[in-house]
């Protein structure tokens, strides 16, 4: 399980990788992806923008204890600095023709400009992304299976969806900004926690999930006063915790499909503004303590969603997402 | 989908049910389990000695759910009703074996012979919903129901067993404290601002007891150093997101199968534990922000688990514990 290291700035892909530096790193993500196996480290150094696109992943690792990490750095490995990958040059920056368990990990990397999906791993499932960004893709940021997790992401002005996925997609701690489809698009979420949506475009639902068994807690939903806007449209809502959520300027806060009763869901302790309804169901049957008010965010222009100390949200034991 | 009203005060069975006050109300919440069916809303006035023992035989549907609900004075106003155990048995059940769409909301269930609540064990009634109830110094365990079920801004202590126990439950803003087996066993899917506190001393218990998939975050959970295999969480734990809680005298915090296997358990604050993660993961990001440190909570032997302003979990985003208010 050998740690490898690629530097667009000095590195050579005829290098072993096998360490930092000119004689030793490699020159691309793609030389990485190419020759990775099970338990396998590659730290990715930002001197440069890699400008790498279509790089496949063709090596699934064998299990959850041997995952296959790709981990950006800006000076010394383990430090958290971002890269670059900007996939203008193509569809996509990387892609998968997989369709299996791969158990791969991206941390602090920025996935821009493609020109269809930023990240297409369609078919790929248990692969977790940590403070990385998905930007400016002219289709969907990030596409992956089942059984993945976003901690800590930028997901934010893509040509479609933000994140889509197939089931049990975990999302915490994200903001999903200025994306023209749905920001979250799964079959069901498992859970997203404390995530910031804002800045979607109009008939757009910030969590478009199935419904079944979708968490969704203290997340600020900003639908920008636009007709069609739901924070969430759950269209078999069962077994689900919609709690301590902020929803302002949208359509409609939860879409819960009336042929399935939201029944053994926990509805309930959230801030509803300019929002109505902020439930459109038949009968949520735990409903309780929404407030009907403004939230008043500190800077909703500037995007600023933390609350002022005036809001009525500060002591009502409501605790939405990236506030703090 | 009728509304009927039973007052133990004034009430009789054999009026209608239908409105409120004498010659109106019915006496029994054995009797309006009788009579309900599905789509029914049933309240429940608080302030008479219901002694009763009561076993719920009638379904709802998930479209047209059953509900009871006590209130003090008005219909809506949330105030509950206790109910003691007279019987010999339990003071709520079911003996339902399948889907049964009833929820309880304000009802107290406290010092009865046996459990607070139970259906019947094994695949008994599922889908049940019980709100700001408190099922507390029961002979058994507190409250036992069918999976599916869910438990919102409920207390559950003082128990001869058991706090919580259900499969596939959500529990939400609720108690688990001084219960003689485990604070909830079963399989929790999501557990989100409990307090998990002192439960199973002197055995092998668990705070929680979870699955793949399971969701814990924002709780606090005191093991009070049960016993030398006592886990604050306990499972597999795969795919299980376990964030923002604090894990506080435990034998293992968080005791987990394969390693890398669960989602991050990422900004913790553990403290006074024999060990904190069983299973630590290599991938660099898995125990991203876990802290450690005493929480300094209030008054945790009167089980005040409120956090003071020098407390490390200040300003963290840990943010544990039950609703306010």
């Amino acid at each position: 399980m050998p740690t490898y290291y690629v530097d667009g700035a000095v590195g050579d892909d005829g290098n072993p990788g096998t360490s930092e530096g000119a004689s030793n790193a490699w020159a691309s993500i793609g030389k990485a992806m190419a020759t990775v196996a099970n338990g396998d480290v590659v730290y990715i150094k930002s001197t440069v923008t890699y400008s790498e696109s279509g790089v496949s992943l063709i090596t699934a690792a064998l299990n959850a204890s041997n995952y296959i990490s790709f981990i950006g750095y800006t000076s010394t490995p383990g430090d958290n600095g971002r890269i670059v990958w900007d996939g203008s040059a193509g569809t996509s920056c990387l892609t998968s023709a997989l369709v299996t368990t791969v158990y791969y990990y991206f941390a602090n990397i920025e996935f821009i400009n493609s020109s269809i999906h930023n990240v297409n791993l369609s078919g790929c499932s248990n692969v977790k992304f940590h403070n990385c960004e998905f930007s400016g893709a002219g289709g969907s940021g990030v596409l992956v299976d089942m059984d993945c997790s976003f901690v800590n992401c930028l997901v934010s002005a893509n040509g479609s969806d933000g994140i889509s996925g197939w089931t049990d997609v975990a999302c915490v701690a994200c903001v999903f900004a200025n994306n023209a489809g749905d920001a979250y698009n799964v079959l069901s979420t498992r859970v997203v926690y404390r995530c910031l949506f804002y800045g979607g475009a109009a008939s757009t639902q910030c969590i478009d999930a199935g419904g079944t068994e979708s968490n969704v807690v203290a997340c600020t939903f900003d639908g920008g006063g636009l007709a069609g806007t739901k924070a969430v449209q759950a269209t078999s809502a069962t077994r689900c915790v919609f709690v301590d959520n902020i929803m302002h300027d949208l359509d409609i806060g939860t879409d819960f499909a009336a042929a399935y009763s939201p029944f053994a869901s926990i509805v309930g302790n959230n801030i509803a503004s300019n929002t109505s309804p902020s439930h459109s169901e038949s009968g949520v049957q735990v409903g309780f303590r929404t407030l009907f008010s403004s939230p008043q965010f500190t800077d909703e222009a500037g995007s600023d969603y933390t609350l002022s100390p005036a809001s009525p949200a500060v002591g009502a034991g409501l605790l939405p997402g990236l506030t703090e | 989908m009728t509304t009927y009203y039973v007052d133990g005060a004034v009430g009789n069975d054999i009026n209608a049910g239908t409105s409120e006050g004498a010659g109106n109300a019915w006496e029994t919440i054995g009797h309006a389990a009788t009579q309900v069916t599905s789509g029914d809303i049933v309240y429940v006035k608080a302030g008479a000695a219901y002694a009763e023992d009561v076993s719920f035989t009638v379904p709802g549907t998930s479209a047209s759910p059953i509900t009871w609900i006590g209130y003090a004075t008005t219909p809506g106003d949330n105030g509950q009703v206790v109910v003691t155990g007279a019987g010999v048995t339990h003071i709520f059940s079911s003996t339902w074996s399948s889907s049964f769409y009833n929820t309880w909301m304000n009802f107290d269930l406290s010092n009865g012979p046996s459990w607070g609540f139970i259906a019947a064990t094994g695949s008994g009634a599922s889908f049940l919903a019980f709100i700001n109830c408190r099922f507390s110094n029961n002979g058994s365990g507190g409250v036992f129901a069918g999976p599916n079920s869910l438990w919102l801004n409920c207390e559950s202590y003082g128990n001869g067993s058991t706090g919580i126990q259900g499969n596939s439950a959500r529990i939400v803003g609720c108690k688990v404290q001084n219960n003689a087996a485990n604070g909830h066993a079963g399989s929790c899917i999501v557990s989100y601002r409990n307090v998990l506190a002192q439960n199973g001393i002197g055995a092998t218990n668990y705070q929680l007891i979870g699955v793949n998939g399971t969701s814990v975050f924002g709780c606090t959970i005191d093991g009070e150093g049960s016993s030398a295999a006592a886990d604050g969480v306990y499972g597999t734990l795969s795919q299980a997101l376990i964030m923002d809680n604090i894990i506080v005298n435990c034998d293992s915090g968080i005791e987990r199968g394969t390693q890398h296997s669960a989602n991050p358990s990422v900004n913790n604050l553990f403290h006074n534990n024999l060990i904190d993660l069983s299973t630590t993961s290599a991938l660099p990001y898995d125990n991203l922000n876990d802290v450690s440190g005493d929480p300094n909570f209030a008054d945790r032997v009167g089980f005040d688990y409120a956090i003071d302003a020098g407390s490390p979990a200040v300003d963290t985003g840990i943010r544990p514990g039950c609703f306010e208010a």
